[in-house]
């Protein structure tokens, strides 16, 4: 099994575009059509099977199952809990949409809200996904250098259902972390690493758009210490994080700095966190680990592929970027990885999963190339 | 030419959205159902319009956006005879046959059924008096104007009629030789625009490297014949790979074709340099030198993508060519336009555009400060 000692291993940020069939699936149910258990059990574990085998043709060594069975990266959990029975309620416009109208068009994002106590309508939906990752990485020739599973952090799980039924927010994010451990213990449990979802921890634009930065500071710091308490009984090792803007190709003009929250991420419980570095908002800052200081042991994994763009990014632009992060961090602490997912959620039109795939080749071509300049011979 | 003396100069490729009312004007004109004054009028205050847009973001060389033009390419069917109606299919590029799924563009091409002559050469006096009267307005250091090269007329429109590609080619250099006269004559730096230097994957997919040099090398040629007479530095010559979001996946690399592009007889070299297909590609000028009297206008603004780069970035980008060729030989650019063509809604919403030009011209002043 590879591992970070000899070379560059490389990963994703967990969603790829579904298969054809289970994407009509996840839109027959949304849509409130009766499908059959088996059926979609069956398209998911097909689903899985196929989205990990790609990945590894591809040549990415650490792995996952795409998100295949879920609807999207935050929005599946209204399945799985209760307290979400009200209607959804629509977004506030993010500083972007309000500068750029004629861009944001029409179209309003919803949100959830909770309007009930949250508590596990259906945790079998949890464990068919563990059981669909461990059937599929059974079926690989080659254990994977590290299998992962993604789930929603308490953080987002409220910024994308607020608060409408408990007496105060910190009761809510207090619910939600107890909650939510059951998820994040059973992956655990199953071997993965646990990567939770967090662009709570930087998308202030989306989700509060008229706070000031040392006001929302101080809810990204209770945001990440309902990380840390949620994950207490999980190995440190067994917990990343992926922060980021949105997966959207929007402005992202009003995106916090990295350097404006690098303090508190790295107060994070977990071995690796992953950081947007490949599109030209973020790339810059690659720069802002010159002068932090990382604690031993944590993984950067910073994001050398954009994941909002057909572009296909040479290996070469690939190499460039990793070896400029593993100067600064040290090569054994960095980790190639995706901006954000390929398919944060099921939508009816989908990117071509020949370009994500092409993409990735291109992740782990490059880190290849990386790997030679680094260590010289392999 | 003026160039980065004293600091980083900043200019984009040419093309930039264009207004509502103008995009329906241009398909009545294409359509030969167009009130010509109106027209006009349009495009006058167009030209306006953007050359003050992209004074207020800051941009040191300036252009009419290409506001009258329904394409970078294609507007000279609207100025010349010889072509007849869109009917060639075009051949799949390598990037559409590795990715079925992705889409298809369907094109037809017009062919080149007769002689290629003048028939409107007023278009190009009206273009060059809107960007004068619009530019002696505005704040700026120099105004470009874009005009297409010979092997791009050739790729756009095939040849049906003239003996031989040779043949064809030389004629459309004498006939474009006339707008670019005309375009240095009212001051201008004139841009051609040379897709066909790079763009094996969309016209010759079949071609082998060496091939397909041989194809870009005899464009050269060609084109600096067009060129005779006008002196270099007031000639920019711009390569890219297609202006679309595509996945780019078979692009020639720029070290295959570099030595060939040098041998343009032109004062600056605008080349893609910010999207991830490109991006690394500033490291081939470590190992070959721009020759005296020519300067590069990289990329370091992704022109398909609404993400607005941020100006540390932009900075970083922009030093990272001048550490490599010298900061007076560096002006900052896009990869492509803005607004290729007029019948498509534009990539990138048009205000993010310029504000894209604006981190441009914030990141050039960053640059500035660390490089001087």
């Amino acid at each position: 099994m590879p591992t970070n000692a000899d070379r560059i291993l490389t990963t994703h940020s967990g969603s790829v575009p579904r298969t054809l069939r289970l994407q009509q699936i996840l839109l027959d149910r949304v849509a409130g059509k009766e499908v059959d258990s088996a059926t979609f059990d069956d398209a998911c574990q097909e689903a899985v099977s196929e989205a990990l085998n790609s990945q590894v043709s591809a040549g990415v060594t650490v792995v996952n199952d795409g998100d295949q069975s879920k609807t999207g990266f935050a929005a599946y959990i209204t399945q799985r809990l209760t307290g979400f029975d009200g209607p959804p309620e629509e977004r506030v416009l993010n500083l972007e949409q309000r500068e750029f109208p004629e861009w944001a068009g029409t179209r309003r994002g919803r949100r959830q809200p909770c309007t009930g106590p949250i508590e596990w309508k259906d945790f079998s939906m949890v464990t068919a996904d563990v059981a669909h990752l461990q059937k599929a990485v059974a079926g690989l020739d080659q254990k994977p250098a590290g299998v992962f599973m993604t789930s929603v952090s308490p953080g987002t799980f409220t910024n994308h259902n607020p608060n409408r039924y408990y007496k105060t927010d910190e009761e809510y994010l207090t619910t939600v972390a107890d909650v939510m451990k059951r998820e994040y213990d059973a992956i655990a449990q199953a071997g993965f690493i646990l990567q939770l979802d967090s662009p709570d921890l930087a998308a202030r634009s989306n989700n509060y758009p008229d706070m000031e930065l040392a006001d929302w500071r101080k809810i990204v710091e209770r945001n990440v210490e309902a990380v840390t308490y949620a994950t207490r009984d999980i190995p440190e090792e067994q917990v990343r994080v992926h922060v980021c803007w949105g997966a959207n190709a929007g402005p992202h003009n009003y995106d916090t700095q990295l350097r404006d929250i690098v303090d508190l991420l790295l107060r994070l419980r977990g071995k690796y966190l992953t950081v947007v570095a490949a599109n030209g908002r973020h790339e810059f800052e690659w720069q802002v680990w010159k002068d932090t200081k990382v604690p031993d042991g944590k993984v950067i994994i910073p994001g050398v592929i954009d994941s909002t763009t057909t572009i296909i990014e040479h290996p070469e632009t690939v190499a460039e970027r990793i070896v400029r992060f593993a100067n600064v961090l040290g090569k054994e602490n960095v980790i190639a990885g995706v901006d954000c997912g390929f398919g944060t959620s099921v939508s009816p039109t989908r990117t071509d999963p020949k370009i994500v795939w092409a993409k990735l080749g291109s992740l782990a071509q490059g880190a290849a190339i990386a790997t030679k300049k680094l260590w010289g011979s392999n | 030419m003026k160039t980065s003396i004293d600091r980083i100069l900043t200019t984009h490729v040419g093309s930039l959205a264009r207004p509502p009312e103008l995009v329906s004007l241009l398909e009545a004109q294409r359509q030969g159902r167009v009130d010509p004054e109106g027209f006009d009028e349009a495009c006058r205050q167009a030209v306006q319009k953007v050359v003050e847009q992209q004074a207020t973001a800051g941009i040191s060389i300036i252009s009419d956006g290409e506001q009258s033009k329904p394409s970078f390419s294609t507007y000279v069917r609207e100025r010349w005879s010889g072509f007849g109606e869109d009917q060639l299919p075009m051949p799949l590029t390598l990037d559409e046959r590795e990715f079925p799924n992705w889409g298809y563009r369907n094109r037809k091409l017009a062919p080149c059924i007769g002689p290629v002559t003048w028939k409107d050469f007023s278009a190009v006096e009206k273009d060059i008096t809107n960007l004068s009267d619009a530019a002696s307005a505005v704040t700026h250091e120099e105004v470009f104007m874009t005009s297409v090269s010979p092997g791009t007329v050739a790729n756009f429109f095939p040849n049906q009629y003239y003996k031989s590609r040779t043949e064809y080619l030389e004629t459309l250099a004498g006939t474009l030789s006339r707008e670019y006269k005309a375009i240095t004559d009212a001051g201008f730096l004139l841009q051609v625009d040379c897709p066909d230097l790079a763009l094996r994957n969309f016209w010759f997919p079949d071609l082998s490297i060496e091939e397909f040099r041989r194809v870009i090398a005899e464009n050269v040629e060609v084109m600096n014949s067009a060129l005779s007479g006008i002196p270099p530095s007031q000639v920019r010559m711009h390569v890219c790979w297609g202006a679309g979001e595509t996945p780019k996946n078979h692009d020639v690399p720029l070290r295959s074709i570099v030595d060939i592009l040098l041998k343009a007889d032109v004062g600056a070299l605008s080349v893609v340099g910010a999207n991830g297909q490109h991006e690394h590609e500033w490291r081939v000028w470590e190992e070959v030198d721009l020759p005296d009297g020519m300067v590069l206008i990289p990329g370091v603004i992704d022109n398909t993508t609404n993400i607005i780069e941020h100006p540390d970035w932009v900075a970083e980008r922009i030093i990272r060519y001048a550490k490599v060729l010298g900061r007076t030989r560096i002006i900052a650019g896009v990869d492509c336009g803005f607004g290729t063509g007029s019948s498509a809604k534009p990539a990138v919403d048009p205000a993010i555009a310029m504000a894209k030009l604006r981190a441009l011209s914030d990141g050039a002043k960053r640059a500035t400060q660390e490089l001087w």
